[in-house]
């Protein structure tokens, strides 16, 4: 339908419109004209991405002054789904569009990956990891490697690259919406390297695709978003977990084999070094005098195209210091040196019997008492390394991985003294006879992270479908949204169900406390409710649970009493592991599984990968059943730190924000099973905890809403009975009776639509 | 014809030798006497000589079993025995492999097509009946009788297991299959069977690649199972220890090292993976967590989510659920094969499936499909209807089918009603469809109602349907007579166009056929009295119209060709 929204024709490729669909448009539309942020809850289930991206494309139509939409989503599987939205709707707007010209404008709009998810070179995109696959392409790409070709054809290149560089200016995707197939297939038809005929194509784009880190992580996004003008729009999808992004970002962990590792790579380094002193110091000589010079800028450290391109500094952009590289880390020689001593402290700080903590500022002060090393020095760690790695030529960066981690740490301790924390542990709290030491430097604040962008974009679209409660986000993330708006559901039938369960069927109480999930009981109960639940409904069942490791204890406790076996009896089994090939591919038998009626459960890890990112829709999900109530694992320090971080600055109880926390990650896992109104699925609750006032109340209103009072405290022979009922009246054909309250016609959207009679002026 | 070889020899007459000359053609093998009084002459055509030849050792005779009986010669020495043999042996194959369709075309085929077809007509009588009835009296040929049932007859020699569904895997793993003990020594007792080595073979390779190197070289079947049923006990032990060690906060990472592994040298941990990544390029993007992996530039290396997580937990059980899973979802290599990899092959690409699945994923948004059938469209709907009354009315204006203008009256207010309807509102089906169907019958009984008038019977007692009416025996009889005529219907209209003249001959034997079934009903309805003539007409009234139009067809031969 194309209908008019207080003067705005809005193109929404379908008949009908969900109201709060069309609310959620007005918000967003309100919010642009006022070039502010918004922060925006609705309900999974409603297509809030066709939303969101009906509205922004029709807004850039009627406003060219606007420029991109750079949409964010959390993970690669998100990524092609909004792609494939935005190809339905480019092309119904194709068909309808009537308006100055009467000729469809051209929209470009492509996904942005990484070179493992993009290349299409035979042999480089065969690489196992996506560093191998980064440096597998450096290997043909740089600029020394493309000099070096010119001379002596035996050297390898890679034949898209130098296509693309053939090509210069006529390298330009067609008008149309790319998904990353689209791209390879693009790049092998016409020879062009798709990685970085996207990164080239940015600029032209009017919606850009990709990963939260591309505009949150400095270390990318100077390099990738930097160029973005100031009235793009920015969306971040599924931002309930933004703030653990942030802090992410920006926080490093080092273990004691990384330290090795680093400490070997100065060796390397050195060698490297004493090498090209030999061969050819003219290039030594070139770089200290750039340094000296202070030529720090990007563009003057690499003249020659090339694809040899790092990652950028870690600090955010402001950060970074505009000056000449300090005297003592000039030389080549002397930075090794620097390096080696660096480490040495590093690992000599691990040998720690307890764990220690502090904040960067002392971590200086002691630096600088015990190695004469200074914060500026520190600070200027990142950018000396990568023009050394420049200069010496060297294209294997996988391999400097931990010397790389140890420069990001540098630099970043180096620069920030607030809203940081170095923790040295000695092992894992959780097996303390193992000796495991870590340092970390973890970022408390996760506002420090997201500030440049609320600063550089005009309008930065907060939204999903769990922001409860959402008065927390502007604090965590210290903003000022011009519209804060929670959404709720019109639904012409109750399809969720969700239930507590808090007593198995002997009546015993079920809990994931801590004193309770050994309990021999407990887990026979869990185990039995699950048998049953997969022995009554159909189809699929998804089952979190809230950490990993009690997951792998539950699920071999259950395999020792049968209850596996009896599960397996009922439907397949398929599990969330470790490795994310093994997980995909659990997934995608899992779906093949419900499609051919056989049925399946799938377990898996609140605040995992499938939580985040894979949807149980339909078939694939008609029930949800969440094992606990997902806390963080309280006693880590990290997280520790950041709660007492918190309680200064914010003012936000520890309890309140472990509470909320833990809540809205069982609200996105339970939410996964709804996808559309025509949809339906039964939403457990397993824990005796949910029961209370505290957490309930944190749940989002969608939830809340369906949750009767009968159905709080349900043992496992009722949750049975109300499965059965539910499943029953649900799988009754789908009334559409429904026209006017939980859908609106082209007509009525205009109509309410029309812009409010002006007020006299 | 060219003789191939001619050898002298002595033929056995009733145990007397008597000296002739052997010779053999490509389809023929002859033998005459040098003396023509002393025995009568042998042809033999090498086509009908099915069994294999009998070679006396240290003695030059041959034995050729015949039908008849067997020929027994004696040549002058082995080699020329030999020789014949060389010859011949090629030649009877040969010929045995040409002979089989032109067997089943004499009705004399042997098999498991034959027995299929023994089988078939055993299970079915109404197939028998007709098999008499058409095939031995004459009027179809075998072959064409069977040509309607190819598919019966596939289905039967594939197993006859109904549809070709294919039985799954069970979904029980092998880490469940507990021995039973006896209780009385320690001995655990374990049963495989081949499904299960199957199973065991499909979900680990390793045990597939031990077994054919091993197996029988250096172990036995037995040795080797067993073997592999203590080592896997030995591991979920081991397990089960390194569970406990963790529970209690050890490391105990070496536990399942201690445990020997008589597998380790036909593992290849590099085959799981390359499986693994060759299929994760096939996986729905929208699951594909892999490239979420490959996402992303920070060079975070081990730093990454993976670090965070301890790292012994992974004893392998969960891997092992998985891997079970998608084998039992994918089926043994064996079944997979006999479907022809259906599974594989199952067309759209995962990006087509995506665009779909996104597409229909606000469903409730769109506007309800306006048709889910194709409209029937015919060019020129007048000479349709118009053609089909005259075929039906051609009889009836010899006077012999007066049901028909009963049903054109009857029928012609019921289709006008019909059209007038709408079919918008016919969607959600307004009416009850009991209801429906009760209104239907109270019509179909009217219209019967009105097609016996003419009988000058009064109504009411008709409402019977003839099902409930007519006796046991003639409802045989009728249905009978019915699955005949329309067997030979089938035919008959199969036969058209009449291009050849075998074709030609075919239908004027159906068609006498056919007239001796016309005569029959007419005489049945003729013979019948009263309410149960009445009731028969009914039956037969569908059939008689059938024959009508298949009798009209053949006398108007011009017109066909228009109508048709």
């Amino acid at each position: 339908m194309k209908f008019q929204l207080e003067g705005l024709s809005v193109y929404f490729p379908y008949e009908y419109i969900y109201p709060e669909q069309f609310r959620y448009m007005l918000e967003l539309k309100r919010a642009l004209d006022a070039k502010g942020h918004c922060l925006l809850e609705m309900p999974t289930g409603t297509g809030k991405t066709i939303t969101l991206l009906s509205l922004i494309t029709s807004y850039q139509l009627a406003h060219p002054e606007v420029g991109k939409l750079v949409y964010c989503t959390r993970t690669v599987p998100e990524m092609e789904k909004v792609l494939v939205e935005l190809q339905e709707l480019v092309e119904y707007r194709a068909k309808y569009y009537t308006g100055p010209g009467q000729a469809p404008p051209p929209i470009l709009a492509l996904g942005l990956s990484s070179r493992k998810n993009l290349c299409v070179h035979p042999t480089v995109a065969e690489e196992g990891t996506r560093e191998s696959v980064d440096s597998g392409c450096r290997k043909l790409t740089a600029a020394w490697v493309r000099e070096a070709a010119q001379k002596n054809p035996e050297v390898e290149t890679c034949d898209f690259f130098e296509g693309l560089e053939r090509a210069a200016v006529d390298a330009v995707l067609d008008p149309g919406v790319y998904t990353l197939e689209d791209l390879r297939q693009y790049g092998r038809k016409k020879g062009w390297c798709p990685y970085f005929l996207a990164r080239h194509m940015l600029a032209f784009a009017n919606v850009l695709v990709y990963n939260y880190q591309y505009m949150l992580d400095p270390k990318v996004s100077n390099m990738v978003s930097r160029e973005l003008e100031k009235e793009c729009v920015v969306v971040f999808d599924e931002a309930h977990n933004i703030d653990n992004v942030c802090i992410e970002a920006l926080s490093v962990t080092m273990r004691k084999h990384t330290l090795e590792a680093a400490a070997r790579n100065v060796l390397k380094l050195r060698a490297a070094v004493d090498k090209c002193k030999q061969t050819d110091a003219n290039r030594l000589t070139t770089e200290y005098n750039r340094l000296v010079a202070g030529l720090q800028e990007r563009g003057v450290l690499n003249p020659l195209p090339g694809g040899e391109e790092f990652v950028a500094n870690p600090a955010l952009p402001e950060d970074i210091l505009r000056e000449s590289v300090p005297g003592n880390i000039r030389r080549a020689e002397h930075f090794c040196v620097f390096l080696r001593r660096f480490v040495e402290y590093l690992k000599q700080r691990m040998t720690v019997q307890a764990v220690e903590q502090e904040s960067p500022t002392t971590f200086l002060a002691q630096l600088t008492e015990r190695m004469q090393i200074d914060g500026k020095t520190l600070r200027f760690c990142y950018d000396r390394l990568s023009s050394l790695l420049k200069t010496l030529e060297i294209t294997d960066m996988d391999d400097f991985t931990p010397l790389h981690l140890v420069a990001d740490f540098a630099t970043l301790v180096g620069t920030y003294a607030k809203g940081f924390a170095i923790i040295i542990e000695p092992y894992d709290e959780r097996m303390p006879s193992v000796p495991d030491p870590v340092i970390e430097l973890s970022c408390l604040d996760a506002s420090l992270a997201v500030k440049p962008v609320f600063q550089k974009f005009q309008t930065v679209v907060i939204t999903s479908g769990t922001l409860s409660p959402i008065d927390l986000y502007p604090r965590i993330l210290n903003f000022h949204p011009v519209a804060i708006q929670s959404f709720a559901m019109t639904l012409t039938r109750d399809c969720m169900c969700p239930v507590v369960l808090t007593r198995g069927a002997d009546q015993m109480p079920m809990s994931t406390k801590f004193d309770m999930r050994g309990d021999e009981g407990v887990i026979r109960n869990y185990g039995r409710m699950l048998v049953e639940l997969a022995a009554a409904i159909p189809d699929g069942i998804v089952c979190f649970f809230v950490s990993y490791s009690y997951m792998d204890a539950i699920v071999s406790r259950w395999n020792d009493m049968g209850i596996l076996k009896d599960l397996m009896a009922a439907k397949l089994v398929f599990i969330e592991t470790v490795d994310v090939v093994e997980t995909t591919l659990a997934l995608d038998n899992f779906r093949r599984a419900c499609d051919c009626g056989r049925g399946a459960v799938f377990l898996s890890v609140a605040r995992g990968k499938v939580a985040e990112g894979i949807d149980f829709d339909r078939h694939y999900g008609r029930c949800v059943v969440m094992f606990g109530v997902p806390y963080q694992y309280t006693l880590s320090r990290i997280l520790r730190a950041r709660l007492e971080y918190l309680r200064e600055t914010f003012q936000i109880k520890e309890s309140d924000y472990l509470a909320f926390d833990a809540v809205r990650q069982a609200a996105q896992c339970v939410g996964r099973v709804i996808r559309s109104k025509a949809d339906y699925g039964m939403m457990v609750f397993a824990d005796q905890r949910y029961q209370r006032h505290d957490k309930r109340d944190k749940l989002p209103g969608w939830i809340t809403s369906h949750l009767r009072d009968a159905h709080l405290n349900l043992s496992t022979d009722m949750l049975l009975h109300v499965a059965r009922e539910f499943m029953r009246s649900m799988a009754q054909p789908y009334d559409r009776l429904a026209i006017g309250k939980s859908l609106l016609t082209e007509e009525q959207a205009n109509a309410l639509g029309a812009p409010a009679v002006p007020a006299l002026a | 014809m060219a003789m191939l070889i001619a050898k002298r020899t002595k033929l056995t007459v009733r145990k007397e030798r008597v000296d002739g000359v052997l010779s053999l053609s490509h389809t023929s093998l002859s033998w005459r006497p040098n003396n023509p009084n002393a025995a009568q002459a042998v042809d033999v055509v090498i086509a009908n000589m099915t069994a294999a030849l009998q070679k006396a050792k240290g003695k030059p005779l041959l034995r050729m079993p015949l039908v008849a009986g067997a020929l027994v010669l004696e040549f002058e020495s082995e080699a020329d025995r030999n020789q014949v043999v060389d010859v011949l042996t090629p030649l009877m194959k040969q010929a045995a492999g040409a002979a089989r369709p032109g067997a089943a075309e004499l009705g004399e085929e042997l098999g498991p097509l034959a027995a299929a077809k023994q089988q078939l007509l055993e299970e079915d009588k109404d197939l028998q009946q007709l098999y008499k009835q058409l095939v031995q009296g004459g009027v179809l040929s075998e072959a064409d009788f069977w040509r309607g049932r190819q598919a019966q007859l596939q289905q039967r020699l594939q197993g006859g297991k109904g549809p070709s569904q294919r039985v799954g895997l069970s979904s029980v793993m092998l880490a469940h299959m507990q021995g039973s003990q006896d209780g009385r020594s320690n001995t655990v007792t374990m049963r495989l069977t081949p499904e299960l080595v199957q199973q065991i073979f499909a979900e680990r390779p390793y045990v597939r690649r031990a077994h054919a190197a091993l197996v029988p070289q250096s172990l036995d079947e037995k040795a080797f199972w067993s073997q592999f049923m203590k080592h896997e006990m030995a591991k979920r032990t081991a397990q089960a220890r390194l569970r406990e060690a963790r529970a209690a906060g050890k490391a105990a990472s070496h536990a399942l090292e201690d445990a020997e592994d008589p597998f380790a040298k036909f593992r290849d941990p590099e085959e799981a993976k390359r499986d693994a990544r060759r299929k994760v390029g096939r996986v729905d993007p929208t699951v594909n967590l892999a490239a979420d992996r490959y996402d992303g530039f920070s060079a975070q290396g081990d730093g990454g989510e993976a670090a965070h997580r301890p790292k012994d937990t992974d004893d392998g059980m969960l891997h092992d659920i998985n891997r079970h899973a998608a084998v039992v979802l994918q089926g043994l290599p064996s079944a997979r094969a006999l479907h022809g990899g259906a599974a594989e092959a199952s067309g759209a690409t995962p990006h087509e499936d995506l665009r779909e699945r996104a597409e229909s994923a606000l469903d409730d948004l769109r506007r309800p499909a306006e048709a889910q059938f194709l409209a029937l469209h015919i060019s020129d709907p007048r000479r349709y209807f118009d053609s089909s009354s005259v075929t039906a009315g051609v009889r009836r204006s010899g006077g012999s089918a007066p049901a028909g203008r009963g049903q054109a009256r009857a029928g012609t207010p019921l289709s006008q009603a019909l059209r007038a309807m709408e079919a918008a509102p016919l969607r959600n089906s307004p009416v009850d469809p009991a209801a429906a169907r009760r209104v239907l019958a109270d019509v179909s009984v009217h219209r019967a109602v009105g097609a016996l008038g003419e009988w000058e019977v009064g109504a009411g007692w008709a409402a019977r349907p003839p099902a409930e009416a007519l006796v046991p025996q003639m409802q045989g009889l009728l249905r009978g007579t019915a699955l005949t005529c329309y067997e030979l219907l089938r035919h008959f209209w199969a036969s058209f166009p009449l291009t050849t003249p075998a074709r030609e001959q075919r239908v004027q034997r159906i068609k006498a056929a056919l007239c001796e079934q016309y005569d029959r009903t007419t005489a049945m309805q003729e013979s019948a009295r009263g309410l149960e003539r009445v009731h028969i007409t009914q039956v037969l009234k569908p059939l008689r119209q059938a024959l009508d139009a298949a009798l009209s067809r053949l006398e108007q031969p011009a017109a066909a060709a228009l109508v048709l």
